[in-house]
C-alpha cells in the first residue's frame, strides 16, 4: 500500500478542523467553498436489522442526500429572513477524532473515516442532543487546496434524536 | 401525584398537591370547557401540554381509533415484517406464508420478550430470545423446548399463540388497526375521506410504493400539532414557509396556500387542495408525469375526482388522529422546476411533549424512473428529516409545547376563528364532506378538535 | 472438494448452506454451527421439500432446539469442531 505522507495527513487533519469550524461558528457561505461542485453528501437512514445482513443502512433513502447545488440551496435559504429552524440559531460543536487517511481512486485524493460527535442545544433550555457517527469522506485536491468531493456520514441512531437535522455534519 | 418523564429524561412531579380525585376533575373541566368553546374558536392552550391529557389520549384515543401501522409495499414478499407503533403498543407487521397480512403484539405468550428485535426482516417462524418459544409468522404457537418435561400434556398450544390486535383492516394498500374490539369498520370510520385518499393513491394500476425505509425522528413537541397542521393550515405557509417561497421552491405569490379548498372530510378527517393562485400557471395534475396523468383518468373510480384532481397542485390532509398525507409540487432546489411528491405520516405520541414523526416517501411504482429520482429528491430536501420546509415546521411545534406547559395556559385561549361563520360552504362541490373555496379556514382544525373531545369524553 | 459456502440468517438464527461433492455426485449441506446439527440433502429430498407446506416446518420446530434438544454450544466449540472437520 501506498502510504500517506505526514504532511498530508496534517494537511487533512486541518482540513477537517477547519472545516468544523466554519459549521460551528455558522460560516455556511465559506463551507460551501470547502466543497467540490460534484459533490455528494449523503446520509442513509438506518434501520435495525440482524447480524446476519450486511448493511443496516438504507441505500434508496437518506436524511440528507445532497448535491452542490442542494447544499448551496440550504446555505441560501438560512440566509434569508425567515430560516426560523436556525434562527435563533442551534449551537452546534463538532468533534472529531480518530481520523484514519488510505489513498483514494485518483492520485489527487485522499479517503477519510473520522469519528464525529456532534453537540446540539438551542435557546434557553440546558438540555442538549448528541449526534454520533463516522463520516467516510473522500478529498481532493484541488488548485493545491483540499476540497470534500465525497461525505457518506453513517449515524449511530435509527431514531434520530433531534428534531431536525437544520444543521450539517 | 404520578412522576412523568419529561423531553429530556428529567423526572418531573405533577400536580403535587393534588389528589387524583381533584385531577380527574380538572381534567373533565377542562374537556368541557374545550367542549363548549370550539364552537366559538376558543381552544386552550393547555391541551398541548399537560400529562393528564396525555394520559387518558392514550386510553381514549389510541385505545380506540385506527392507528396507520405502514404500507403492503413495506411488506411484499411472505415473512417480510416490520416492527411497528400504536402508541406505546409495540406490534409487528407481518405477511403470512399465505400472503395474508396480520398484526400480533409483540411480546411473547410465555414471559413477554419482545419477540422480534429488529425493525424489519423476514421469517417464516419468530423465535422468543428467552426461553425460545416458536411462532409462526401466523402467531400461531409451534414450539416450545423441552415442551414435554417441562409442561406434560396440559400446555394447550392453541390458546398461546402470539396476540392479533382487536382490528386490523387494510384500506388500499394502507393498513391501519385498532385496539379497540368494538371499533367499526375501517370504511365507515375513513367515511368520506377514502374519496380523497383514493386521489393520493390510486393514480395508477400498480399503485404506490414506499421507497427505502421512512424517516424516523424525535422532537420535543406535542403530536396533535403536527395533525392540525396537515389537516388544514394552509395559512402557516405564507410565514413559516416564507424562505422556500423567497428560493423559489413554492409559488411567488406568498399567499398561494390560499387558493384551494378546504375540506372536512367527517368523523374529524379533514384536507386541503390548493390550486394555482390567481394569473399564474401551473401544471394540471399536481405536475405529474403524463404516463401518470393518462393512468389516473382511467384510474380514478369516479370522474368527479378526476376533475378535482386536475386543479390540485398541493394536497394535505389528516386523518384522525395521527396520519398525515402531504402530495405537493414543489422544487428541490432553487435551480430546478417544480416537481410532485408524496409523504405520509404518524404523528406516535410518546409524551405530553414529544413526539416520534414517521415519514414515509412514496411514488407510484410504475412511474418512469427519472420521475421516481426526481421526486425522491425532492422529498429529502424539503420535507422529511431535514428538509427545508419541515425544519421550520418543528420549530413551531415545539416552541408552542414549550409554552403550553405552565399554569396560564389552561385559561389561555387560542384563536380557532379562521373562517367561522363568514365563509359559506360550497354547494356546488363534487366530492362527500363540508368544502369550503378557500384554504385558508380553520373549519378542519375546529372539526378535528371536537373528534378529539368526543373520543376524550368517551362519546365517539 | 466444496464450493463456497453461502450463510444464510435472520434476527434468529443462522445456518450455513454448501455443496458437498462425494466421490459419484452432490449433496447440498445444510449446517447450523450454534446448534452443531448438520444434514446432507440429495437432489430428490430436496426437491421433496419444494411441496412441503408451512405445516411441516412448524412441526419440524415442534423442537425450537434440535430433537435432543441439548443446550446451544458455545460459540468457541463450535469454531474449534468446524475446524477440526474441515
Ligand atoms: S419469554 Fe418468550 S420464551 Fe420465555
Ligand atoms: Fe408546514
Amino acid at each position: 500500500m501506498v502510504g500517506i505522507s505526514e504532511e498530508v495527513y496534517r494537511e487533512v487533519r486541518d482540513f477537517l478542523l477547519r472545516e468544523a469550524e466554519l459549521l460551528d461558528n455558522g460560516s455556511y457561505r465559506d463551507w460551501l467553498d470547502c466543497l467540490t461542485e460534484d459533490i455528494r453528501y449523503q446520509v442513509p437512514v438506518r434501520v435495525t436489522r440482524d447480524r446476519g445482513v450486511e448493511s443496516e443502512f438504507v441505500n434508496e433513502m437518506g436524511h440528507l442526500d445532497e448535491d452542490y447545488v442542494s447544499l448551496e440551496m440550504r446555505v441560501m435559504r438560512l440566509e434569508t429572513e425567515y430560516a426560523w429552524a436556525e434562527d435563533p440559531p442551534s449551537r452546534t460543536r463538532h468533534f472529531l477524532s480518530n481520523i484514519r487517511i488510505e489513498p483514494g481512486d485518483r492520485d489527487d485524493e485522499v479517503r477519510v473515516k473520522s469519528n464525529l460527535l456532534l453537540y446540539r442545544t438551542r435557546g434557553d433550555d440546558p438540555h442538549y442532543d448528541l449526534l454520533s457517527a463516522e463520516r467516510h469522506d473522500v478529498l481532493r485536491r484541488v488548485n493545491g487546496q483540499w476540497k470534500l468531493a465525497r461525505r457518506l456520514v453513517l449515524l449511530d441512531q435509527t431514531t434520530i434524536g433531534t428534531h431536525n437535522l437544520s444543521i450539517l455534519f | 401525584m404520578i412522576l412523568y418523564q419529561t423531553t429530556f429524561g428529567i423526572k418531573g412531579v405533577s400536580n403535587v398537591t393534588l389528589s387524583v380525585g381533584d385531577r380527574v376533575n380538572q381534567v373533565e373541566q377542562l374537556l368541557r370547557r374545550v367542549k363548549q368553546n370550539i364552537d366559538e374558536g376558543r381552544v386552550p392552550a393547555k391541551i398541548y401540554n399537560d400529562p393528564d391529557i396525555f394520559e387518558l389520549e392514550r386510553e381514549r384515543i389510541f385505545g380506540r381509533a385506527y392507528i396507520y401501522l405502514g404500507h403492503e409495499s413495506e411488506i411484499p414478499h411472505p415473512g417480510d415484517y416490520m416492527v411497528r407503533y400504536i402508541a406505546d403498543d409495540n406490534v409487528i407487521v407481518v405477511r403470512d406464508e399465505e400472503g395474508q397480512i396480520r398484526v400480533l403484539f409483540n411480546c411473547c405468550r410465555h414471559r413477554g420478550m419482545q419477540v422480534c428485535r429488529a425493525e424489519m426482516g423476514n421469517a417464516s417462524h419468530f423465535r422468543c430470545p428467552y426461553h425460545g418459544w416458536t411462532y409462526r409468522n401466523t402467531g400461531e404457537l409451534v414450539g416450545v423446548p423441552a415442551g414435554k418435561e417441562a409442561y406434560g400434556d396440559v400446555l394447550d398450544k392453541g390458546a398461546w399463540g402470539l396476540r392479533p390486535v382487536p382490528r386490523m383492516e387494510i384500506y388500499d394498500g394502507l393498513i391501519f388497526a385498532s385496539l379497540d374490539a368494538q371499533a367499526p369498520s375501517l370504511n365507515e370510520y375513513l367515511g368520506g375521506m377514502t374519496w380523497y385518499l383514493d386521489l393520493v393513491t390510486k393514480r395508477t394500476e400498480a399503485g404506490l410504493e414506499v421507497v427505502g425505509a421512512p424517516h424516523r425522528w424525535v422532537m420535543d413537541a406535542n403530536w396533535k400539532l403536527p395533525a392540525d397542521n396537515f389537516v388544514g393550515d394552509a395559512y402557516h405557509t405564507l410565514m413559516t414557509h416564507r424562505s422556500a417561497v423567497e428560493l423559489d421552491l413554492a409559488p411567488r405569490d406568498p399567499k398561494f396556500a390560499m387558493y384551494g379548498v378546504h375540506v372536512h372530510a367527517g368523523n374529524g378527517h379533514g384536507l386541503g387542495m390548493i390550486s394555482a393562485p390567481p394569473g399564474m400557471e401551473l401544471p394540471p395534475f399536481w405536475g405529474y408525469p403524463e404516463e401518470v396523468v393518462r393512468a389516473l383518468q382511467r384510474s380514478y373510480p369516479r370522474p368527479e375526482q378526476v376533475e378535482v384532481a386536475r386543479r390540485i397542485n398541493f394536497l394535505h390532509g389528516t386523518v384522525f388522529p395521527n396520519f398525515s398525507v402531504l402530495n405537493v409540487m414543489i422544487a428541490k432546489d432553487h435551480r430546478s422546476a417544480p416537481t410532485p411528491m408524496l409523504t405520509f405520516r404518524v404523528w406516535r405520541p410518546v409524551g405530553p411533549d414529544r413526539t416520534e414523526v414517521w415519514s414515509w416517501f412514496l411514488v407510484e411504482r410504475d412511474a418512469p424512473e427519472w420521475f421516481k429520482e426526481r421526486s425522491y429528491q425532492t422529498y429529502v430536501h424539503t420535507f422529511g428529516t431535514s428538509g427545508v420546509f419541515e425544519q421550520d415546521d418543528a420549530e413551531n411545534w415545539r416552541g408552542i409545547t414549550r409554552v403550553a406547559r405552565g399554569l396560564m395556559a389552561r385559561d389561555h385561549d387560542l384563536n380557532y376563528q379562521m373562517g367561522m361563520s363568514f365563509l359559506k360552504r360550497d354547494p356546488t362541490w363534487p366530492g362527500p364532506g363540508e368544502a369550503y373555496p378557500l384554504d385558508y379556514a380553520e373549519a378542519n382544525q375546529r372539526a378535528f378538535i371536537r373528534q378529539w373531545c368526543e373520543y376524550m369524553l368517551n362519546e365517539a | 472438494m466444496s464450493d463456497e459456502v453461502i450463510e444464510i440468517g435472520n434476527e434468529f438464527t443462522f445456518v450455513r448452506v454448501r455443496k458437498v461433492h462425494t466421490r459419484n455426485g452432490v449433496r447440498l449441506e445444510i449446517h447450523s454451527p450454534r446448534l452443531g446439527y448438520r444434514i446432507q440433502l440429495d437432489p430428490l429430498e430436496l426437491e421433496s421439500l419444494t411441496w412441503q407446506t408451512t405445516e411441516t416446518f412448524s412441526r419440524f420446530l415442534e423442537t425450537p432446539f434440535g430433537p435432543r434438544e441439548r443446550l446451544m454450544r458455545p460459540l468457541s466449540e463450535a469454531l474449534i469442531c468446524d475446524r477440526r472437520e474441515e
